[in-house]
């Protein structure tokens, strides 16, 4: 898509030309070369993208404009004094310098599979984070938002699931050191929100990302390449005067959707038909429409009482009772939309300052950034400020050094969501809709509905308090030594802290406080320090001009400590004072504390070797060493892959079709050491038992891990890959096409044992995964015209995941009353979901008597009970309904999950949208189970239409109303949705104007749309939803998450 | 070139200083220790209570009193609550899978903690005690669990000394020999209560031999042949009238059964097992290590927490989230903050209630007769609600502490008896977990566990029997023994019966009585002559399957040796 044209303006004659470089967005090109042809004479442009030079004759000379990876421009001068081009990459990205992980290559050398994103492509979405960015970018990477909370956990899976219990997150380098960030302090056990600790990065201050797929990509990174590498790059400053870039973004964003729940009026209805219901089904004594919970017609009801002496009756107290009909007519203004209450419409400023520059000798990059984002629930938000520098420096012609330091310090208020428990979303959908929000007689002053275990809504996001503020600093230093052309010696050292801290407070009139609580309160804390220390030797060397080698010698070690502690305690004289006076607690709950560490040390090399720029070879090792581990600590990882350029070739280039056609073949082992510290020992830990009222120490093992297992060793991933990369038509048609098989044996996982042993677990090698896939990614320049450009990016990738080797079948709990619903079996995938499958409705008695499973029932008032009630199917047919029938109902791996974006530039202003989605996965839609009409909650408009009556048996979705307290809906296939999406995930209008006025370079002005529109057959918020976050045995789950926004950003960009 | 020397110093000095620490790979430990470092400290007694501590697991969140009470024939409560354990629906019901796998955590511990214990250098009899009550620990965990899943994986030694993974089930007789291999050990080897060593709350060889006396009651009961009889205050809860609704049955009647030889038991000699009971029995009253209290009051208060007549019990601590229950609020309810008594929910049934002399203690002062259920809003009074229905004469006029204005309710959870025992606290009951101690022997049963084997053995009751029974019928203010027999004299059968029901109405709710009707062999008897289902709906029918529990799902799934889970599951 890389064209060059060039615009003119010619003028009179001198000896001097000046003149200005744009790229192909209209931005000032720094570090252009510009030259004289003919002669040596020739400069650079400088950050302007400016340049002067003399020329020996202003009418004949000709400038050649070049960069790498961009066409050569050649332009007669003509007698112009001044001269404006354009650069524009050269229709193949493959001359693209990327990031492969100790080193750079061409793109068009690379004999693995590593995919590269730019800045300019990653800011597009205004993404708080980097991994958010990638979402539909890449041919086999998954990204998923845990859900639409600021500051939410992202999880990103590349090339499938490789392992069930130990993550499949993959390995971030930031500028060359490997990343780690502990978790945050969770909020309760119930609650599996997360939040990101990539988050720290801003995603204005990164360069480029590269993504590693391939085994011979990963292999360099051992142990810990398994799950796939992403390399962050950030920017840094070039050569030139100082430039000064500010930008502020402004965001306005709303809920993707709202749940349509039942009016008040509705609301009265359905409680009327559950006490109808009573009598026609259920046994119950008739209530005449007079006594319904709603009557009709609306009439007061008096409570009296007798004078003990007298005898006689007065009314003490009288309350309208109203019909629903009431609430249509405006009676406490229709109800209340407690949805309404709890959501609103946010706001998001996003500033940042950059200001870089250098010299020959050295660069630097300062930035400052800041973010506040506002949640679409009242009270939640993500506030961010961070701080970049990067400086490097040549101190003699053979020693160089740099620093890259980023600080941040995040305060994230989270509203309750993805809980098993409390969840404010649920809340407010289930709360009684005729009630008002205040309520003058109740002692916290709002109305209340404890019955149902709920919070008022606009109580809830107004008091509850869940705060958690991290503080980061993430630094990587070098020094670099060149013993001469060929030979250098760099020195890495990284440093990593982040400290999260975790605060909450439930008072006494919000779930999780209320009384016999009495307020609840906690304060947590957490670290993580990691420091790590690389040391490489690079050689890199042409021989007899055909052979070029490219080797790397290196060693490595990192070693990480982490720690915790908590504090809760409940029973609160009142709620003043919150969670800071920890010691107000009647009922303190016992401290907590944690410490752990744990080093990695290795040995690693890579060669590259390029015959004749047509055959490309790569070879790599690396020996790892752990701590985790105790009898099997070493290990030793390979790669070994071959690239063959074959459009090079004489027979190939005589055919005319192919500008690029390059056969890229690998394989390599690499690790995961995704298993817990210390498993490999028996952990006696404190376990007290009081005797006598008086407390004592006890120890014994861990309760919930398992035996020590010393012999833990790697899990190995084998991986074989075969690429194309193909270009055709001027390379205005590009094609990366990559196969892969991938095998992961030997899982570290926890196998259950026999609960006979005194433990339910042990850590151990067990199982195997295998993945195969495709990815294919495009690039198509569809219109090259001069001032008119439109560009298609596209990829779409296949997963396929298998599982062998299992003695058993092994299951995954989701919350209460869907357990075991994830299973893995040999055969089949990691994430099938396994349930029972209903049947449909008993639509009247004889159905019911007919049904085998009640031949032996005797009670005849069952069969009646049972009408408008659900039907399992009786898989195996023994009469019964029970674990046997369970079959598996359902898929969260999609069939393909695609992106494509179509840009258009026309002179400086350009449109992209961006589409992304997912084709045949299934979504664990949790959120149903509040709604099986068996109480007296609220619920969305859906399951009240789509429920069991006399009058809708055919098409019914949803059991009728039963008050009996007695229906309890198994784990079935009804909680199983498809999750298949399409996304305009972003549409964004960019306008550049250069030199507005004279003090500024450049001006850029953008307005993008998120979250436009998403077609969708799930019922829920968001199908782009994961409440599980990097637990691979429970993708796609969908559990009381937290809406995801559709914003509308206004960006501004000046350059000074 | 001077240049090129000094590169290659620099190059060198930054990978030394870099890569110059040694053991750069040990892991270091900061949270948790080893066996080995406990052994050369010798904490002995941190073993002790890290192996006991296992036992407060099944309390944490219910499921232990739940799975030993409500798959009774006197205990009831709300469908919701006892739709799944009170309904025979045993299969990977969460308290039936903790039960078995925190009962093997306590194996687990006390086996390895002892072998660490064995390693240390200490006192002989300090060594002695200390295995002594891990081999108590030992014995009674596997007691629990071979009366609900008959034959058991049976770990001598733990896996953490290098036991295999897997093992093979053992016979119900193996699993015995080796309880009461354990607590020959244990009854020698620990302090007893009146040693100066002994320290409050722990076991002692008292503990030891109560439940070896237990253990061969147990077996001679389960044992004994098929046919004997033994009869039950039992029958249907309630009949429907010529116009169909339902009417209450206000009292039980006796049913006789012929008792189920229970399966396992075939190679053991019921006598000889009795005859065991009943000196080891009177071995521990004569050594009067414990005695009763004179009085139910002066039982269940707060300050006879681990006293006298407690032999065993579980060990708490108020305001401590794990070594504290809710007990005490899940059967004696708690007063909310609008002054009603909220929760409660699993109560006797009123046939257990009609079991008693009105002048019995046990339910003149055991069961909550009155208390206020709800609170109107309007005239900010409260309503309170009165047990049994037969008192309403005495409410009427308002005695005994009754109110006119007192209201009978029919609830599940109000109409029942709810017992003062679970009051024995020392915390306010306010909804949050207490300290109550569950007591898992006492003192009274010895007495009953004698009478039991004294009538088995000598074909009827000896005078000495009849002794041992009074004094627990003298501390109740119950009729005594001696009385009844002077009307009717007593026969092995009518004896066996009464103490039977004793058993009932001395241990109510302290999850004693699914064992009883299991090792008498009566268990399906006894549940279906109520009928199918109780007053509140509870399904109490029983098949075969139910004789023994399920197995978890995961120890079927994850032995190899275990092919299939118990008949009918």
């Amino acid at each position: 898509m890389l064209m060059c044209l060039s615009v003119v303006t010619a003028y009179a004659q001198s000896g001097t030309v000046k003149g200005i470089v744009l790229d192909e967005t209209g931005s000032p090109f720094m570090g252009a070369s510009v030259s004289e042809k003919g002669t040596k004479n020739g400069t650079i442009t400088d950050i302007d993208g400016k340049f002067t030079l003399n020329v020996k004759n202003l009418k004949s000379s000709v400038l050649k404009f070049s960069f790498i990876g961009c066409k050569t421009i050649e332009e007669s001068v003509n007698g112009r004094k001044s001269i404006t081009v354009t650069l524009v990459t050269t229709a193949t990205t493959l001359d693209e310098v990327v990031a492969i992980g100790y080193g750079t290559v061409k793109k068009r050398d690379l004999t693995g599979s590593v995919s590269s994103v730019r800045s300019e492509e990653l800011l597009k979405t205004n993404p708080s984070s980097i991994n958010q960015a990638l979402q539909g970018k890449i041919a086999g990477v998954q990204v998923s938002q845990a859900d639409g909370a600021p500051g939410a956990g992202i999880s990103i899976q590349i090339r499938g699931a490789n392992s069930f219990t130990t993550s499949s997150e993959p390995l971030y380098v930031i500028d060359g050191v490997p990343f780690n960030a502990g978790s945050a302090p969770s909020t309760d056990y119930a609650t599996k929100q997360t939040n990101n600790p990539l988050n720290l990065i801003n995603p204005r201050d990164v360069k480029s990302i590269e993504v590693l797929k391939d085994a011979s990509s990963t292999a360099i990174y051992g142990s810990r390449g398994a799950n796939g590498v992403i390399l962050i790059t950030t920017k840094s400053g070039y050569e030139g005067k100082t430039k000064v870039e500010l930008s502020a973004n402004y965001g306005i964003s709303k809920p993707v959707k709202l749940i349509k729940v039942l009016d008040a009026a509705s609301y009265a209805e359905f409680r009327n038909e559950g006490t109808r219901n009573g009598y026609i089904y259920d046994g119950k004594d008739f209530v005449d429409e007079n006594n319904l919970p709603f009557p009709i017609p609306g009439r007061y009801s008096y409570v009296t009482e007798k004078n003990p002496t007298t005898g006689q009756i007065s009314k003490v107290d009288s309350t309208y009772m109203p019909s629903p009909q009431d609430y249509r007519n405006g009676y406490m203004n229709n109800g209340t939309n407690w949805q309404d209450q709890i959501f609103q419409t946010a706001l998001t400023q996003d500033y940042n300052l950059n200001v870089s520059g250098g010299d020959k000798r050295g660069q630097y990059m300062f930035s400052l950034g800041m973010l506040d984002q506002q949640g679409n629930i009242v009270n939640s938000y993500y506030k961010r400020y961070s701080i970049r520098s990067n400086i490097n420096r040549k101190v003699t012609d053979w020693f160089e050094f740099g620093n890259n330091l980023t600080a941040s310090k995040s305060k994230n208020r989270m509203a309750r969501t993805n809980t098993e428990t409390f969840g404010i979303v649920n809340d407010a959908i289930c709360f009684n809709p005729t009630r008002t929000i205040f309520d003058p007689n109740k002692p916290s002053g709002y109305s209340e509905d404890y019955a149902n275990g709920l919070s008022n809504p606009y109580l809830y996001v107004h008091q509850a308090k869940n705060l958690l503020e991290s503080l980061n600093i993430y630094n990587s230093s070098y020094a670099q030594i060149t013993f001469n052309k060929y030979l250098s010696f760099r020195q890495n050292l990284g440093y990593g802290y982040s400290q999260d801290k975790r605060n909450q407070y439930y008072n006494r009139y919000i779930s999780g406080g209320i009384s016999p609580t009495n307020g609840y309160a906690s304060q947590t804390d957490s670290y993580y320090e990691s420091v790590t220390a690389e040391s490489m030797l690079t050689f890199n060397k042409d021989f007899a001009k055909i052979h070029h080698v490219d080797a790397v010698l290196g060693w490595s070690y990192e070693s990480v400590n982490w720690g915790s502690k908590g504090m809760s305690g409940h029973g609160f004289a009142n709620d003043l004072n919150e969670e800071y006076n920890m010691g107000a607690a009647l009922t303190q709950d016992p401290n907590t504390s944690d410490k752990g560490a744990c080093s990695l040390m290795s040995y690693l090399g890579r060669v590259n070797y390029i015959l004749m720029d047509k055959y490309l070879f790569t070879a790599s090792f690396r020996r790892d060493g752990s701590s985790r581990l105790a009898n099997n600590r070493w290990s030793n990882f390979a790669s070994a892959a071959l690239a063959w350029r074959l459009s090079e070739e004489k027979f190939i280039k005589n055919l005319g079709i192919f500008d690029v056609l390059k056969l890229r073949l690998s394989y390599g082992q690499t690790g995961n050491q995704g298993i817990n510290a210390y498993a490999t020992r028996s952990r006696m830990t404190i376990q007290q038992y009081p005797n006598d009222g008086s407390l004592t120490n006890g120890f014994a093992e861990d309760r919930w891990g398992g035996p020590a297992a010393p012999n833990l060793k790697w899990e190995n991933t084998t991986q074989y890959n075969a690429g194309l990369d193909l270009g055709f038509f001027k390379n205005r048609v590009n094609f990366v096409i990559d196969a892969y098989r991938k095998k992961t044996s030997d899982l570290l996982q926890y196998v259950y044992i026999p609960m006979s042993t005194g433990f339910s677990s042990i850590a151990s090698n067990y199982g195997n995964v295998e993945n195969k896939g495709l990815e294919i990614a495009g690039n198509f320049f569809l219109v090259d015209q001069k001032d008119f450009n439109w560009k298609l990016d596209a990829n779409i990738s296949f997963n396929r995941n298998t599982i062998s080797g299992l003695n058993s079948d092994q299951f995954s709990d989701v919350c209460w009353g869907l357990e075991s619903m994830f299973l893995r079996r040999n055969g089949k995938s990691i994430g099938v979901i396994y349930g029972y499958q209903e049947d449909g409705y008993y639509d009247n008695e004889a159905e019911v008597r007919a049904d085998p499973l009640y031949k032996d029932v005797k009670d005849e008032s069952k069969f009646k009970k049972m009408i408008g009630q659900v039907k399992y199917k009786d898989n195996n047919g023994d009469g019964a309904i029970d674990a046997t029938d369970k079959a598996i109902i359902g898929n969260t791996n999609p069939d393909f999950t695609y992106g494509f974006t179509n840009t258009f530039t026309y002179k400086n202003l350009s449109l992209s949208f961006f589409f992304q989605g997912t084709k045949g996965n299934d979504i664990l839609n949790v959120n149903l189970k509040d709604y099986d009409m068996a109480s007296t909650t609220n619920m969305p408009k859906f399951v009240w239409d789509n429920r069991w009556t006399e009058e809708n048996r055919t098409n019914a979705q949803f059991p009728r109303a039963d008050f009996t307290y007695t229906r309890s809906l198994k784990a079935s296939d009804r909680y199983v949705e498809d999750g298949s999406y399409l996304r305009l995930k972003n549409l964004s209008v960019n306008y550049r104007l250069i030199h507005p006025i004279k003090e500024i370079e450049a001006m850029n002005l953008t307005l993008a749309v998120n979250n436009l529109f998403t077609i969708t057959k799930y019922r829920w918020y968001d199908p782009d939803v994961n409440t599980f976050g990097s637990d691979t045995s429970r993708r796609g789950v969908d559990m009381d998450s937290y809406p995801s926004a559709r914003t509308i950003n206004l960006g501004i960009q000046i350059t000074f | 070139m001077k240049y090129n020397i000094l590169k290659y110093i620099v190059a060198t000095f930054i990978l030394v200083t870099g890569s110059s620490c040694s053991d750069m790979l040990d892991e270091k430990v900061y949270t948790f220790v080893s066996g080995e470092n406990l052994v050369a400290a010798k904490s002995y007694n941190e073993l002790v209570s890290g192996a006991f501590n296992a036992l407060s697991f099944g309390f944490e969140w219910g499921n232990y009193h739940n799975i030993v009470n409500f798959d009774t024939d006197y205990q009831t409560g709300p469908t919701w609550a006892f739709g799944t354990l009170g309904a025979g629906n045993f299969y990977e019901d969460g308290s039936n899978i903790n039960f078995y796998k925190y009962y093997y955590q306590c194996i687990h511990r006390a086996e390895y903690h002892s072998y660490l214990i064995n390693q240390m250098d200490i006192a002989q009899d300090v060594k002695d005690n200390a295995c002594g009550e891990l081999a108590f620990l030992t014995a009674w965990s596997y007691f629990n669990l071979v009366q609900f899943y008959g034959d058991l994986s049976l770990y001598k030694t733990s896996v953490s000394e290098g036991a295999p993974l897997y093992i093979p089930r053992s016979p119900i007789k193996d699993v015995y020999a080796f309880i009461i291999e354990e607590l020959k050990f244990a009854e020698k080897a620990m302090y007893s209560t009146k040693d100066a060593k002994y320290v409050k709350g722990h076991v002692s060889r008292g503990a030891a031999k109560a439940l070896l006396a237990k253990v061969y009651c147990t077996i001679g009961s389960a044992s004994m042949a098929k046919g004997n009889k033994i009869s039950v205050m039992e029958g249907v809860p309630f009949k429907f009238d010529d116009n169909g609704n339902k009417v209450r049955v206000p009292y039980p009647s006796k049913q006789t059964f012929e008792k189920d030889q229970v399966a396992g038991y075939e190679s053991f000699d019921s006598k000889e097992y009795y005859k065991l009971a009943m000196d080891k029995a009177k071995e521990l009253i004569d050594l009067g290590d414990f005695d009763l209290y004179p009085s139910q009051k002066e039982l269940w208060s707060p300050a006879s927490k681990n006293g006298k007549e407690f032999i065993f019990s579980l060990q708490t601590l108020a305001g401590n989230s794990t070594l504290s229950n809710y007990v005490a609020t899940d059967y004696a309810g708690y007063i909310y903050t609008d002054g009603t008594l909220s929760s409660g929910y699993y109560v006797q049934r009123d046939h257990w209630y009609q079991l008693f002399d009105d002048t019995d203690e046990r339910i003149t002062w055991g069961v909550i007769h009155r208390f206020p259920f709800n609170y109107v809003t309007a005239t900010g009074k409260l309503e309170y609600c009165y047990y049994p229905a037969k008192d309403s004469v005495k409410v009427r006029l308002g005695l005994d502490g009754y109110q006119p204005t007192d209201i009978l309710r029919y609830d599940a959870h109000l109409y029942g008896s709810k017992l003062m025992k679970f009051r024995q606290i020392t915390v306010p009951l306010d909804g949050n977990r207490t300290d109550y101690n569950w007591p898992f022997m006492r003192y009274a049963e010895v007495l009953l566990l004698y009478a039991e084997a004294d009538n088995e053995v000598n074909g009827g009751p000896s005078s000495e029997a009849i002794k041992q029974v009074e004094k627990l019928n003298t501390r109740n203010k119950s009729k005594k023994v001696s009385e009844i027999g002077a009307v009717t004299p007593w026969t092995q059968e009518s004896f066996r019966s009464y103490i039977l029901q004793e058993r009932v109405k001395e241990f109510a709710a302290e999850g004693i009585r699914r064992f009883d009707l299991l090792r008498w062999g009566i268990y399906l008897q006894t549940m279906n002559s109520i009928g199918g289902v109780d007053e509140n709906e509870v399904i109490k029918r029983r098949e075969q399957k139910h004789l023994l529990m399920p197995l978890p799902a995961d120890e079927v799934n994850t032995n190899p040796y275990i092919e299939k889970n118990n008949p009918g599951w």
